[in-house]
């Protein structure tokens, strides 16, 4: 019998029980993760729920209040910020105003003395190189777009090839097409230097394209961990069901194979049910709405509803349905729906249970 | 009662006046330019009056020849001039050239270290603090001086902390002294430092800082690489703003120097009061003004300097 090899990676980072209270109040509670080496990791949530709090204790500007960072397998309690093997890329990208592109991107390697002169302007030339902005080393900060103080700030954290790089809201303060061009450059810069990534983000849509793996937090907790599919296919409790994208909830009482909705009836759920009090998370996209002639397939959940508007998303279609009892439930189809159904009029709306995901809290 | 001697007061620039903004024909011009002189006249006359003819005597006094009697002869020499040569008063303005440095360069580390701390507060805490800076600043500067008299006499406050510890025995004597006159300058000129510093550094993205920590910058050098470079224009103007004013200072070498170490502006007032020599006095007051208008110049050119090199992005 042979015993499988033991799993000998050291995580990038990793974080056991790591809290931060500022006075009374609990920015970070309890978070216990482990960030693979060379992955694209995302921390997730809104503002407020202790993500950037986090970063910073990764980066060394806060010391935790509770428990304890490792970095590389190294503990990181206590070691100054400069003297931390990572970078960070700031939202403000924080360029300095009174250094040239050039002397930005060569500003740690002058700092920590590392290289020789030449050697500095090589590893400079090659770090725009990598941006896409060789010869731009003589500008001014000044008078650089956006994007391009982008690509410094970029540079510069890359140049001394840490093993971890921190992005604060990498995407936040460019426009939406340049973000879509950035959020595959970083991919793709990302894979060219083998390097960590760690990014703390409110934009799920960002998240869920760039990350290997997501982190959500509410309220100071890590509330799920997962790959882009599990947290958006897997949701583990309605926080995140409604964080990631859209979700239509039923709260109930479930059986294990209906879940019982006061004034709606029952509906059935997935194969995997379990019993009590619940809410019942469906995607928009998994929900079809016919006028109810012919029924639908009886293995399918469904739910009498009135049409409400119908929005033409181009791609897609958006209804926008009340259920018996009020309560608003949305259904999303590809291309055009189908015909014949007038705002105001009744309709059935049916999904497949596999589709949908109960959930405790 | 000001603390300085010859020392022009700024002239602000005219308000600007703003008119309704009618077609410019050829006789709305004419009464914009009356409209524009009238405005101008009351604080026109008043500089002429206060600032440019005084002045103006001065400088036709410090070429007239004294009587006797300290009255003024008339007539034209450059005698005055030629005697200010003499190692007496070169020592006066060597000294005085020498104090305003130091005090510059002492109110500027200070200023510096103030400024920075104070960026660092919460928004409302900063306001507080600025306000007992300013507080201070707007009381009279004889009271100030007094009050350092008060508290540096034998047995006052400052020798009570001495006693307490161990770094005197009993009432010690601090006024009249020269390290007594340097405390009131530097004291004096504080908030003049600290309100330019702290106005460029709080300027400054506090994420630089810490940008700066994250490239492998330690304590020093997240100051000297980053920090101060980007607070020099309030360094600068904090330079000129003690540099030059330090020159005319005249009551604290009195009160707290016991007037043994004479600035330029004590050299004026005892040139004219006690030696009644009126021309010689007027020459002083030439020289001050000339110096001062050199500081000027080589702080202007240095803060152009500045501007051009930050236009361009810096290349050390």
């Amino acid at each position: 019998m042979t015993v499988s090899p033991t799993q000998t990676t050291v995580p990038a980072v990793r974080l056991s029980g790591v809290g931060k209270s500022f006075g009374s109040t609990h920015a970070v509670r309890d978070v216990t993760l482990d960030i693979r080496p060379n992955e694209f990791f995302s921390i997730l949530g809104p503002s407020g729920c202790g993500k950037t709090t986090l970063m910073r204790m990764i980066t060394g500007f806060e010391e935790p209040t509770e428990g304890a960072i490792e970095l590389g397998g190294v503990p990181a309690g206590g070691v100054p910020a400069h003297k931390r093997d990572l970078n960070m890329l700031f939202q403000s990208y924080a360029l300095f105003p009174h250094l040239s592109v050039h002397d930005n991107v060569a500003f740690e390697l002058k700092v920590r003395k590392s290289h020789p002169k030449q050697a500095i302007a090589e590893a400079v030339r090659d770090a725009l190189a990598l941006v896409r902005l060789e010869g731009y080393g003589d500008r001014a900060i000044s008078q650089l777009s956006g994007g391009q103080r982008q690509r410094v700030a970029i540079a510069r954290a890359l140049i001394g090839r840490p093993s971890l790089l921190l992005l604060d809201e990498p995407l936040g303060a460019l426009d939406k097409k340049l973000r879509a061009e950035m959020q595959l450059e970083l991919k793709k810069i990302q894979r060219e230097v083998g390097v960590t990534f760690v990014t703390v983000t409110h934009d799920q849509e960002e998240a869920l394209t760039m990350s290997d793996r997501i982190a959500v937090m509410h309220d100071g907790r890590v509330v799920q961990v997962g790959t882009p599919e599990d947290i958006y296919e897997r949701p583990a409790t309605r926080f995140v069901a409604e964080f990631i994208g859209t979700s239509n909830f039923l709260t109930g009482k479930s059986d294990g194979a209906v879940l019982t909705v006061d004034g709606l009836g029952t509906v059935p759920l997935p194969a995997d049910a379990f019993t009590g009090e619940a809410h019942l998370a469906v995607r928009p996209e998994h929900v079809r709405i016919s006028s109810g002639d012919p029924a639908p397939p009886p293995e399918r959940a469904s739910l009498p509803a009135t049409l409400q508007s119908v929005v033409y998303l181009g791609s897609a279609t958006r209804y926008h349905l009340a259920l018996a009892d009020g309560g608003p439930f949305i259904a999303e189809t590809h291309g055009t729906g189908p015909a014949g159904l007038t705002a105001g009029g009744p309709v059935l709306a049916h999904w497949d249970p596999q589709a949908s995901r109960l959930l405790a809290e | 009662m000001t603390e300085t001697v010859a020392a022009p007061p700024p002239v602000s620039p005219p308000p600007s006046v703003s008119l309704p903004p009618a077609v410019p024909t050829r006789r709305t011009g004419v009464r914009r330019t009356a409209v524009t002189a009238a405005l101008l006249a009351p604080a026109g006359l008043t500089v002429g009056a206060l600032v440019l003819v005084p002045l103006a005597l001065v400088l036709r006094n410090s070429f007239a020849t004294a009587d006797p009697y300290g009255g003024i002869q008339g007539g034209f020499t450059l005698a005055n001039y030629h005697e200010l040569l003499d190692p007496v008063y070169l020592k006066v303005f060597g000294y005085s050239l020498g104090m305003a440095a130091l005090n510059s360069v002492v109110c500027l580390v200070l200023g510096y270290m103030v400024s920075y701390y104070l960026v660092g507060r919460p928004p409302r805490r900063q306001g507080l603090l600025l306000l007992l800076i300013i507080v201070p600043f707007w009381t009279d500067f004889l009271v100030r001086t007094f009050a350092w008299i008060n508290l540096l006499s034998p047995g006052g406050p400052v020798n009570a902390l001495t006693d307490a510890l161990g770094l005197t025995h009993g009432p010690t004597e601090w006024i009249p002294s020269q390290g007594a006159s340097f405390v009131g300058l530097v004291y004096a000129f504080l908030p003049t430092a600290i309100f330019p510093v702290y106005a460029s550094l709080r300027g400054v993205d506090p994420a630089l800082g810490e940008a700066a920590r994250d490239l492998g910058c330690g304590w020093w050098r997240v100051h000297t690489r980053v920090l101060l470079p980007l607070a020099r224009p309030g360094l600068l103007a904090a330079a000129l703003l003690t540099f030059v004013p330090t020159l005319g200072v005249f009551v604290i070498p009195v009160l707290l120097g016991g007037g043994k170490h004479q600035l330029i502006g004590n050299l004026i007032v005892t040139l004219y009061t006690e030696f009644r020599n009126q021309p010689m006095g007027a020459a002083a007051s030439v020289v001050l003004l000339a110096l001062m208008i050199v500081s000027l110049a080589v702080f202007g050119a240095a803060a152009g300097r500045l501007r051009r090199a930050q236009r361009k992005g810096g290349t050390s």
